[in-house]
């Protein structure tokens, strides 16, 4: 064959799927487009709808393409003309992966470069990223959906296995709620089920292209979701009885302590409703972290014992806060079935309270002042001051959020806020907001390199054009955890109306 | 003469059902091979085992000497496979058809593509979709043999074709068979007995028999004898007589190892002395029927 067999053949599937190659174009053009105006502005109802049709559609015209182009030589069956016909598998299954690679991969790495230069980035710096966001997608959909293509024989065939692995996918998601609601920790095995996806799909690709077994290659699969299965309940079972948090070694020096706040907590009057589950907050505080420490809480662990020998275990509450010398104190809430309220209610209980922390050390202080539009903020990527209530400050990143935690201050006597915002600035101390590092330079599944986070002021702040911005970067310092006792618990006094997240207000000690 | 295709005790199984049962296939090189069989006899099993598109559950097979599981890729540049229900694509036009297979031939001979087409009046700006039964075959067929393939294996190709189309087929395909091999499977017998060099006969996934068509047809007779006084047909007759039977005077049976000497020794030695006797030649359709209606092979001749 003078010209080679795989660009023969893909000549022909472009020729023939040139509406479904389309399709998909448009669909990342519409992502994009959506994906920029979400920018901008908090998207409002309707045009939430148009994110979600968005969202939606974009995956299902890859399946389209891909399931179209696969079936283009369909494996399963006896009967196709191509069968008998001088093709070379290898050379039919690197035209279906080059397809993959032209009409999805590349106007995606082309989309994601388009998206970084809208966000104001240049995409050179981070070629290596946005390849490798295409691997990712290429590990997950575009394998499975070649796998699911290839051992099917038509497009509805196709829909239906789609279909199956979606029922299946709730299903996992389900037997991952069942095994946290039975106590049984829920383990991070992303890898090795990424893993155990690339070789299973791999297989049945091959299988299929190499001897059309299409019975072993559905097989393949099939064992492939067991396995998955079989992983996420070998995992729970492992990490079962392991202490998610573990208190430090003997000896080791911390800096964070942690005991009951003796607040006094007003319980709702009414008792409780029977068929729904009962609410209680601890109020809790830190003590012993350094002037220039911070401490970002991880999870808190309540366990009651009753007299008689009864124990309730809330296990690991994960909690979005964090924690300074001065802004130390909090609430955390837990929630039990009303029968088991109704066996400890009566009786003053034993309690033990477990708080996981991470310790920062603020580091690398830099003030920038807020821009009127975008503005650079090295470390961090371009943000903006959101135009509607000037308290939050919406930031982009290339490919990544910032490895590391990031904290913004606004000094409210510095702020170029004028009027109405200025009198809003009624707390004392600095308000602060910050985000969590993403703890990783390579960027995560997705289509758009362009991450987007906001630093949301929860006390008044108002930040205008010209207001100086101090960013800090703290660096992790150590993973501990403090337990303490509480000897007698009248847990109807911590009793709450309903659960509800309590955050420590963003104001923190005014720095100069 | 060399073979073609030579299998050995092939056998495909589906499950519980055997469709092919120890065939022993031997097609000479350069013959026309026509397989016969009533429908279900294991045709298209035994085409699709040679053409790896099935695997055979056990034995072996070899296609231009090459074991037919290696059959795939380059080696299909020099086989021809047109089937009755082979899936084309039916969005291509038929010149977009030929243009495409073009490339994938070393050997593709684009006059004898333009003849083809021409002959087979193809219609290149038709999608094949959109093409009767007949015309899609042809089509098939002409993108078999743009490129001198040394086998040619049809899997009932004639089925539901009107005659004229049937006869342009067999043309088209005759004309090429000088330099080739051609397996045709087929229940069509009438149009397979004009044109076949050799004939293998299947039978739920057996080979009842295999050989020269001229060979086959020379020894199976239709024999009519007069009685000079009616009587009952005897117990035993020769194994060699099929379907005996008797009115009157008359006696009719299919002899199976037509010899006219020792045939008609046979004939006196059960019946004495007839007053007639006619031997008349069979077409393979009767030969076909009588094996049939007698569930059996000929005794001699063929492989059992």
């Amino acid at each position: 064959m003078k010209m080679s067999q795989i660009f023969h053949i893909f000549r022909k599937d472009v020729r023939h799927h040139w509406i479904e190659i389309l399709v998909c174009q448009a669909a990342l053009v519409a992502f994009c487009w959506n994906e920029v105006r979400g920018w901008r502005e908090r998207i409002d109802f309707r045009l939430d709808i148009l994110s979600t049709v968005v969202g939606v559609l974009l995956p299902f015209t890859w399946g389209f393409l891909v399931f179209r182009a696969v079936h283009s030589e369909t494996l399963v069956g006896d009967r196709q003309f191509w069968i008998t016909r001088p093709y070379e598998w290898k050379k039919l299954l690197a035209e279906k992966i080059l397809i993959v690679l032209v009409f999805l991969n590349l106007p995606l790495l082309i989309a994601g470069a388009a998206l970084l230069i809208k966000a104001g980035f240049s995409p050179w710096p981070h070629v290596l990223g946005l390849l490798w966001m295409q691997l990712l997608l290429i590990q997950l959909p575009f394998l499975p959906l070649m796998a699911l293509a290839a051992v099917t024989r038509n497009l509805a065939q196709g829909l239906l296995a789609l279909l199956a692995v979606v029922l299946y996918m709730i299903g996992m998601a389900a037997l991952d709620g069942a095994l946290t609601y039975l106590g049984f920790p829920s383990g991070d095995a992303d890898v090795l089920q990424g893993l155990a996806i690339v070789i299973v799909c791999v297989v049945a690709i091959g299988l299929q292209y190499a001897q059309r077994q299409t019975g072993r290659s559905r097989a393949w699969l099939a064992a492939g979701a067991v396995a998955a299965v079989l992983v996420m309940l070998g995992n729970a079972y492992y990490l079962h009885g392991k202490d998610k948090y573990p208190l430090p070694a003997i000896g080791q020096l911390t800096s964070f302590h942690a005991d009951l706040d003796p607040v006094h907590l007003s319980a709702p009057k009414e008792p409780p409703e029977k068929d729904e589950d009962v609410n209680f907050a601890i109020p809790l505080r830190a003590w012993g972290l350094t002037p220039d420490s911070l401490g970002r809480v991880r999870g808190v662990r309540i366990t009651l014992k009753t007299p008689d020998g009864f124990r309730w275990d809330s296990d690991w509450q994960g909690y979005y806060s964090l924690l300074s010398p001065k802004e130390n104190h909090w609430r955390q809430d837990f929630s039990m079935k009303y029968k088991i309220y109704e066996r400890l209610k009566s009786a003053p209980v034993k309690a033990r309270v477990s708080v996981a922390v991470e310790v920062f050390r603020e580091h690398d202080l830099e003030v920038i002042t807020a821009g009127n539009g975008e503005f650079d903020v090295p470390g961090v990527g371009r943000c903006r001051v959101r135009d509607k209530d000037a308290s939050t400050l919406r930031c982009h990143s290339p490919l990544v959020k910032p490895p590391t935690m990031v904290v913004v201050r606004v000094d409210p006597a510095a702020s170029t806020c004028t009027g109405q915002d200025k009198d809003q600035q009624t707390r004392e101390g600095v308000p602060y907001a910050w985000e969590d590092g993403s703890n990783s330079n390579l960027p995560d599944y997705g289509i758009s390199p362009v991450e987007s986070f906001q630093f949301y002021f929860f006390s008044a702040a108002r930040i205008c054009p010209g207001t100086p911005l101090s960013f800090s970067f703290p660096k992790f310092t150590e993973n501990t955890r403090a337990d303490f006792d509480i000897a007698t618990l009248n847990l109807d006094e911590y009793r709450t109306s309903s659960a509800y997240g309590s955050f420590v207000i963003g104001v923190g000690p005014r720095r100069r | 003469m060399s073979s073609a295709i030579r299998t050995e005790s092939l056998t495909k199984r589906f499950r519980r059902l055997t469709a092919l049962s120890g065939l022993d296939l031997d097609v000479p090189e350069n013959t026309i091979y026509a397989l016969v069989g009533p429908n279900g006899a294991g045709k298209t099993t035994a085409i699709k085992v040679l053409m790896n598109i099935l695997r055979p559950t056990g034995g072996r097979a070899q296609v231009l000497g090459m074991d037919s599981q290696e059959i795939a890729g380059k080696t299909l540049a020099v086989i021809g496979y047109v089937s009755e229900n082979q899936e084309l694509p039916g969005w291509m036009r038929v010149g977009a058809f030929l243009d495409y297979l073009r490339p994938f031939y070393p050997a593709w001979d684009r006059d004898l593509e333009n003849e083809l087409v021409k002959q087979f009046d193809l219609p290149l700006d038709r999608k094949l979709r959109h093409l009767s039964r007949g015309m899609r075959i042809k089509a098939a067929l002409a993108g078999s043999l743009a490129y001198h393939p040394r086998l040619i294996v049809l899997d009932e190709p004639f089925g539901g074709l009107d005659p004229l189309v049937r006869d342009e087929l067999i043309e088209g395909m005759l004309e090429r068979a000088a330099e080739a091999t051609v397996l045709i499977s087929s229940h069509d017998l009438a149009e397979i007995e004009s044109f076949a060099s050799h004939v293998g006969y299947l039978d739920q996934g057996r080979l009842k028999f295999s050989e020269e068509m001229t060979a086959l047809a020379g020894r199976f007779r239709e024999v009519e004898l007069t009685l000079a006084t009616p009587g009952a047909l005897p117990e035993k007759l020769p194994a060699n007589w099929m379907q005996a039977s008797a009115a009157a005077a008359t006696v009719q049976f299919v002899e199976s190892r037509f010899d006219q000497e020792r045939t008609s020794a046979e004939i006196r030695q059960v019946f004495g002395e007839p007053s007639n006797i006619a031997f008349n030649p069979m077409s393979l359709r009767s030969i076909f029927l009588a094996m049939a209606r007698t569930g059996r092979g000929p005794e001699r001749g063929g492989q059992e």
